[in-house]
C-alpha cells in the first residue's frame, strides 16, 4: 500500500469490482474514486444492480474488491472493522429474532466486550434517540418494518462509529415514514458528528441526507456526476420549500438519466475505416 | 415465571375439543362391545380393559417402568452424542467430509430389523434396547442439528462479521439459537419413536417391558391387559411428546403462536 493517501474521511481510489459467474465476467463497479470528508455526508445515488450496494460492501468488509484502494481514517476496510470504527445499517435491518429489542441493540455492545452495566445504559440512549423506548422487550417480529429500522440505526449508534453506511435503510418504508426517518437521521447524525456514506435510489433522500452525492450508472457502475449541496448540517423539513431542493433534485434526476442512456447494441463490430480510404 | 407460566398455560385452551369428542368415542365403544355386537377378543370393552389396568396396575407400573427406562436412557444418549457429533462435524470440515455422508446412509438401517443382531451381540438386558433406541435418536437428531447449525440466515451472519465477532461469539449468540427449533423437532420425533422402539425390542428380548407384558398376555389370552398395556405405553408417548412442547415454549420464548414452523420463518424474515 506505498501509494495510501493519508487522508482522514473515506477515500476511495480507482476501485474496480468483477465477478466472474459460469465464464462471463460482470464488471460491477468501474474504477471508481470518491472523497468523502470526515464529518460530511455523502450519497449514492443510482438504479438497481448499479454497484453502489457492492461498494458499500467492500467498505464493510463484506466483498474484496478487484483492484483499487478503500480506506477509512486511512484504515482498510480489514483493519477498520477490526478496529470497530464503522457501523453498517444494511438494507434488511437485520435482527436476531431470538432476542428482543434492547437485547438486539445491545449485540454489537455485547461482541466488543462492554461490561453489561455500560452496554444497558448505552443501549437505552440509542433506543430512547430513535424513538423506540418503551418497545425494549418486544421481539423482532412484533415490530413494524420503520421499528425494526430504527432498531438497526440504534444497533449502530450505541458503537458511536466514526463512519456510518447504510445501505438503502429506508428503501422497504412507505414515503412519509421514509421522509420523516431522514430528517431524524439528520438530528442523530449532528449530534453524534459521524461521516456517513448512504446508499440510495430515491434522489429526495440524496438530497435531504447529502453534502455531496454521487450518482452511479448502471452496469458497470462508475460514477458518472457528483453534485455539491449546500444546505450545511442542520436541516429541517423547510428545506423542501427552498427552492435549490428542487434545483438539485432536477440537477441530479438528469445526472441519472444521462447515466441510464445506454449505447446502441451493435450485433456486429464496425470494420475499422481504411485508412486509405480516409486518406483518399 | 409468570411469563413462563402463561406460556405453558396458553397450550392446554386447546385440548377441550378432542377430549370431548375422545370421551363420545369410549362411550360409542363401550355400547358396541358390552351388547355383543364384536366380539370381544376382536374389541376388548373400554370397562374391561380399565379393570384390567386396575387388576393388574402394580404388575403394568412395574413393566412401564422398565420401558421408559429403556426409552429415556436410549433418547438422552442420543441426544447427548448426536450434539457432540454435530458440534464436531460442523468445525472439523474434514471430518465432515469424510464421515458424515456414511453416517447419513446409516439412516437407510431398519432400526427394528437389527434389534435380533445387537441381542445376539448384548444379550437380553436393557443394553440392546437402550442401544437401538439410541441409534435412532442419534441419527434423527445429528442431521437436524447439522442443518439446524447452519441454518442463519446469510444476513446475520453479514451482520456478525461486520460487528466483528469471534467464531465463538458465532456459536453462543447465533449458531445455538437458530438450532434450536431443528434441535426440538428432532427431539420431538425422537420421544415417540423410543418408545416404539423400546416395546418392540421387548417382543424380542423378552424378559421385561410393555412390549413384552403385551406378548405375554396375547399368549394367554388375557385380551383386557393386552389392551391396557398399550393404553399405558401410549399414554407414555404422549406424556414425552407433551414434555417436549412445553420445553419448546419455554426454550424458544420468541416463537410466535403457531409453532415451530412459523419460527423457522420469522427467523428468515426478522
Amino acid at each position: 500500500m506505498a501509494d495510501r493517501r493519508h487522508r482522514e474521511g473515506i477515500v476511495v481510489r480507482g476501485l474496480t469490482m468483477t465477478y466472474e459467474r459460469r465464464g462471463i465476467t460482470t464488471t460491477a463497479v468501474a474504477d471508481c474514486d470518491l472523497v468523502v470528508p470526515k464529518g460530511s455526508w455523502a450519497s449514492l445515488l443510482g438504479p438497481s444492480g448499479c454497484g453502489k450496494s457492492t461498494l458499500l460492501k467492500i467498505l464493510a468488509d463484506i466483498v474484496k474488491p478487484t483492484s483499487g484502494l478503500v480506506t477509512m481514517d486511512e484504515l482498510t476496510p480489514a483493519e477498520a472493522r477490526a478496529a470497530r470504527i464503522f457501523a453498517l445499517v444494511s438494507q434488511q435491518s437485520t435482527m436476531l429474532p431470538w432476542r428482543r429489542l434492547a437485547e438486539n441493540v445491545e449485540l454489537g455492545l455485547e461482541l466488543a466486550g462492554i461490561p453489561k452495566r455500560e452496554r444497558r445504559a448505552r443501549a437505552r440512549e440509542a433506543i430512547e434517540l430513535v424513538g423506540l423506548s418503551g418497545f425494549e422487550k418486544a421481539y423482532p417480529h412484533e415490530l413494524s418494518g420503520g421499528m425494526r429500522q430504527r432498531a438497526a440505526i440504534a444497533r449502530a449508534l450505541t458503537l458511536r462509529p466514526r463512519f456510518l453506511l447504510m445501505d438503502e435503510p429506508f428503501g422497504a418504508l412507505d414515503e412519509i415514514t421514509r421522509e420523516r426517518l431522514n430528517f431524524e437521521l439528520i438530528q442523530i447524525l449532528e449530534e453524534s458528528g459521524a461521516t456517513l456514506l448512504l446508499v440510495t435510489h430515491s434522489v429526495s433522500e440524496a438530497v435531504i441526507l447529502s453534502d455531496q452525492v454521487a450518482v452511479m450508472s448502471p452496469r458497470p457502475g462508475r460514477i458518472v456526476h457528483l453534485a455539491s449541496l449546500p444546505f450545511g448540517h442542520h436541516r429541517t423539513p423547510a428545506l423542501r420549500d427552498d427552492p435549490r431542493f428542487a434545483a438539485a433534485e432536477r440537477e441530479l434526476r438528469r445526472a441519472l438519466g444521462n447515466g441510464h442512456e445506454v449505447p446502441p447494441v451493435r450485433i456486429a463490430p464496425e470494420p475499422e475505416p481504411d485508412p486509405a480510404l480516409l486518406a483518399g | 415465571m409468570s411469563r413462563v407460566g402463561r406460556r405453558i398455560r396458553d397450550g392446554a385452551g386447546g385440548m377441550r375439543a378432542p377430549l370431548a369428542f375422545l370421551a363420545a368415542a369410549l362411550l360409542l365403544w363401550q355400547v358396541v362391545t358390552s351388547t355383543g355386537l364384536v366380539k370381544f377378543y376382536v374389541l376388548p370393552a373400554p370397562s374391561t380393559v380399565l379393570e384390567a389396568m386396575a387388576r393388574y396396575g402394580p404388575t403394568i407400573a412395574e413393566e412401564s417402568l422398565a420401558t421408559l427406562t429403556v426409552a429415556l436412557a436410549g433418547f438422552g444418549l442420543g441426544t447427548v452424542a448426536a450434539i457432540a457429533v454435530a458440534m464436531t462435524l460442523t468445525y472439523a470440515r474434514l471430518v465432515r467430509d469424510a464421515v458424515y455422508p456414511l453416517l447419513l446412509a446409516l439412516r437407510a438401517l431398519p432400526f427394528i430389523a437389527i434389534i435380533p443382531i445387537l441381542v445376539v451381540i448384548m444379550g437380553t438386558g436393557y443394553e440392546p434396547r437402550i442401544t437401538v433406541c439410541a441409534l435412532s435418536t442419534f441419527l434423527t437428531t445429528l442431521v437436524n442439528l447439522m442443518r439446524g447449525l447452519r441454518s442463519a440466515d446469510a444476513e446475520v451472519e453479514e451482520l456478525m462479521h461486520t460487528l466483528n465477532a469471534t467464531g465463538m461469539q458465532r456459536l453462543l449468540k447465533v449458531r445455538a439459537y437458530a438450532a434450536r427449533p431443528y434441535l426440538l423437532a428432532a427431539l420431538r420425533i425422537s420421544a415417540s419413536s423410543c418408545v416404539i422402539e423400546a416395546t418392540v425390542a421387548e417382543w424380542i428380548t423378552g424378559d421385561s417391558g410393555l412390549g413384552y407384558l403385551v406378548q405375554i398376555s396375547g399368549y394367554t389370552f388375557q385380551i383386557g391387559l393386552m389392551w391396557a398395556a398399550i393404553v399405558v405405553a401410549s399414554a407414555l408417548t404422549l406424556g414425552l411428546v407433551g414434555i417436549i412442547t412445553l420445553v419448546e415454549r419455554v426454550a424458544m420464548p420468541w416463537v410466535p403462536r403457531g409453532g415451530v414452523g412459523a419460527a423457522a420463518r420469522q427467523g428468515g424474515a426478522a
